[in-house]
């Protein structure tokens, strides 16, 4: 049999829940032969028992999940190892950030380095075409260029984690149920008698237990956590006003947990890991007028700068206008009206309108 | 699609004789064994025929055998139930997780000293290694009869003879070879043995352990004091039934299996060399059936999926290692290098299968090795 006459062969993505399950069935709906896969990412172990301890996106659970529903919907499924590669791709980089001061969005790194680049790369062992996944996001093929764009249901949308992918996946790409709202998705679970699908998706980092990302780092690379020390807490004039646990445990924007007290609330405003210290401020002076921007990652080719784009700054944002400017490749945002906490380590997305022109790290 | 199950030693498919014997008894005798009535009567009878059948396959006596939940549930029987604090074991280092997991927590717990013995490069123990480590402490040697990742026959006799002349107690975990090669345990000396229904195409649930006349095991499990109260709790009637057919039907017939299963090996191997398939073929004295082969440059999760896609099941390491990428420990012990090691598989084949079906293997492993080379 040629391979044109043959139906086209998916890698469905599968966690486990509700909008992973919806997309098997839709790329089942849309004709095309599927498989399930469940990214075995991370494991975290009980240190008195060894027993691994679940957690929601990586669960034993989660995995079991993804193999009832393939096994309803007569799917293979398997579960592919990439433990080494997300330690050392992901993790890693996170705790790193989290030692330069930043504020790391592991999610999005994961998605374009494992979930995308790691994921198509199996595509051969498969045998077969393409990758699908249960983002809130669309993919549109304008002649041939291919165009990441918002998620219909617009409080679910997830185009903003979904920056970092190389553009050329694009077209090896489903995302299913894109086009659908979260109510419509649960209804063709329940539908389709897709019960135990009913788990709500994680917002957690799967690799950190409880959501407590201080004590995985103190887990993770505990040499290095223990040369940092108590520090000073400054603020914008450089007086000293208290004293930090380590620059680790904060975060920008942070207001709880400084033991500070004054009549108007102080939040972090800046991490300086080389000089030990915090700067805090009152939330007047979380405003930032612009940002320099790395690692950038253009989806559609921008010929001249400066260039107005919406610009989010953080998943849950509506978006601001922007002007980004291009000097000698190195390219600075400017936002229409100043931007509260504008995190360095977290990722800012440029749309055009609802479609992703690309992205990079707020320095 | 063609479907071809090639992985034998994970576990066979169930007989069907006797899942029509397990089903005529689950439907008509539910008496408990230990009931004095006649429905109890009954239930009791069917236990002891299936304990002959047992006893006649393996050539001992119906009062060594004692029937238990599975092959791992003997091993710890036999193990916790022997050993005594400070006892020296010698135990081999690629002996199966429910007899490697049981010595080290004997040795953690009761304070046993464990030696283990490294396989050699043709994935077999050294019976003088074994003589090497022996002292005045030294109660029990376990060593497996065929290993369940590589095959590898061991020198059973030659062991056995050793720890007869030194009065040590000699446990043989035979769960991946009972029914495949013939076991006479008149013959040989060993002391415990332990045994699983589903390997030789008879129910999973159900296994045997062989305790030979003379030794007492304390009891692990306490309860009602059923199988010499070393397995306590209401015997699983219908897969005891039907692990005594299975292992007489294997066991009747294990001369004329053993040459169809050579037989078809011998086509196998023909055919990848035909097809010009470069690969490493790791264990030569092996079960008949059980090929643990690499296939250098290849991945070997890749190719177990592939061919699972193509209605072909093997295994990457064994059935219980399955689902990680680590190179398998028993393969990396006895010699391969670890790149290899995470190129290889294991295919068994069995008694079920066709020519047609080892063809069918064959070529798709060309096919798909063609495919993953590119």
């Amino acid at each position: 049999m040629s391979k044109s006459k043959k139906k086209k062969r998916v890698l469905v993505a599968m966690s486990g829940g509700v909008d992973s399950s919806v997309a098997l069935v839709k790329v089942l709906e849309m004709g095309y032969e599927a498989i399930g896969v469940t990214l075995k990412l991370w494991e975290n172990k009980d240190k008195k028992t060894n027993k691994v301890i679940d957690s929601d996106c990586n669960s034993l659970d989660a995995v079991n999940g993804a193999k009832l529903v393939c096994d309803r919907l007569g799917v293979h499924h398997y579960t592919l190892n990439f433990i080494d590669l997300f330690r050392n791709e992901v993790v890693s980089n996170f705790s790193d950030e989290y030692f330069s001061g930043r504020t790391p969005n592991p999610c999005i790194r994961c998605n374009s380095i494992v979930k995308w680049e790691a994921l198509i790369n199996q595509l051969d062992v498969f045998d077969a075409d393409m990758i699908a996944t249960g983002h809130y996001a669309q993919i549109k093929n304008n002649n041939g260029e291919f165009e990441l764009c918002k998620g219909l249901d617009q409080l679910k949308d997830q185009s903003y984690m979904l920056w970092q992918i190389d553009k050329k996946l694009l077209e090896k790409t489903i995302l299913p149920i894109g086009e659908l709202t979260k109510n419509e998705v649960r209804e063709i679970a329940k539908e389709y008698k897709l019960e135990n699908a009913s788990r709500s998706e994680s917002m957690d980092l799967c690799f950190v237990v409880d959501n407590d990302y201080r004590q995985f780092l103190n887990e993770f690379i505990p040499e290095k956590v223990k040369n940092i020390k108590q520090g000073e807490i400054i603020n914008d004039d450089g007086d000293v006003i208290g004293a930090h646990t380590g620059y680790t445990n904060y975060t920008i924007g942070q207001r709880k947990g400084l033991g500070l007290s004054f009549p108007e609330p102080r939040y972090v405003k800046k991490i300086l890991p080389n000089d030990n210290k915090i700067v805090v401020s009152k939330k007047a002076g979380l405003l930032s007028s612009g940002c320099y921007i790395s690692n950038l990652n253009w989806m559609k080719n921008i010929k001249e700068f400066p260039f107005e784009f919406k610009a989010r700054i953080r998943y849950n944002s509506q978006g601001a206008k922007a002007i980004v400017t291009n000097k000698n490749n190195k390219f600075f945002c400017e936002f229409e009206t100043p931007q509260l906490a504008v995190t360095p380590g977290q990722s800012i997305v440029f749309y055009i309108n609802d479609s992703v022109a690309g992205g990079g790290i707020i320095e | 699609m063609k479907k071809v199950y090639c992985d034998i030693s994970a576990t066979t498919p169930t007989n069907h004789e006797v899942v029509d014997l397990m089903a005529t008894i689950q439907k008509n005798f539910f008496g408990n064994p230990s009931s004095i009535h006649k429905y109890g009567q009954e239930s009791h009878a069917i236990i002891e025929k299936s304990r002959i059948q047992v006893a006649d396959a393996l050539n001992c006596h119906q009062e060594e055998i004692i029937f238990t939940g599975s092959g791992t549930e003997a091993n710890n029987i036999a193990l916790q139930g022997f050993i005594e604090p400070k006892d020296h074991i010698i135990s081999t280092s690629y002996e199966h997780p429910s007899v490697s997991n049981v010595l080290k927590s004997l040795k953690k717990n009761k304070g046993a000293s464990l030696s283990l013995v490294k396989p050699d490069k043709d994935g077999k123990i050294n019976p003088k290694s074994i003589k090497s480590l022996i002292s005045e402490k030294t109660k029990l040697i376990s060593v497996m009869l065929v290993n369940n990742e590589l095959g590898s026959i061991n020198d059973i006799k030659k062991i056995s003879e050793i720890s007869k002349n030194k009065n040590i107690i000699l446990h043989v975990d035979a769960v991946q070879c009972v029914g495949k090669i013939p076991i006479n345990l008149n013959d040989l000396r060993i002391d415990l043995m332990s045994l699983s229904g589903h390997k030789f195409y008879g129910p999973k649930g159900v296994g045997a352990l062989f305790i030979r006349k003379g030794i007492n095991l304390k009891t692990i499990i306490d309860g009602g004091g059923q199988e010499l109260n070393l397995r306590p709790g209401t015997e699983n009637i219908s897969g005891i039934a039907g692990l005594g057919l299975a292992i007489s039907k294997a066991c009747k017939n294990i001369v004329n299996n053993i040459q169809y299963v050579k037989n078809l090996e011998n086509i196998f191997i023909e055919k990848l060399n035909q097809y010009n398939i470069e690969y490493i073929l790791h264990i030569e004295d092996r079960l008949p059936g059980v090929l643990t082969i690499g296939f250098p440059g290849i991945d070997g999760q890749s190719l177990l999926i592939a061919l699972d896609l193509k209605g072909i099941a093997a295994s990457f390491g064994s059935a219980c290692s399955s689902g990680t990428t680590k190179a398998s420990k028993i393969l990396l012990d006895s010699g391969i290098s670890e790149d290899l090691a995470k190129s290889t598989l294991r295919i068994s084949f069995g008694k079920i299968h066709s020519k047609e079906d080892i063809l069918y293997v064959a070529e798709q492993l060309d096919n798909i090795i063609k495919r993953l080379k590119k």
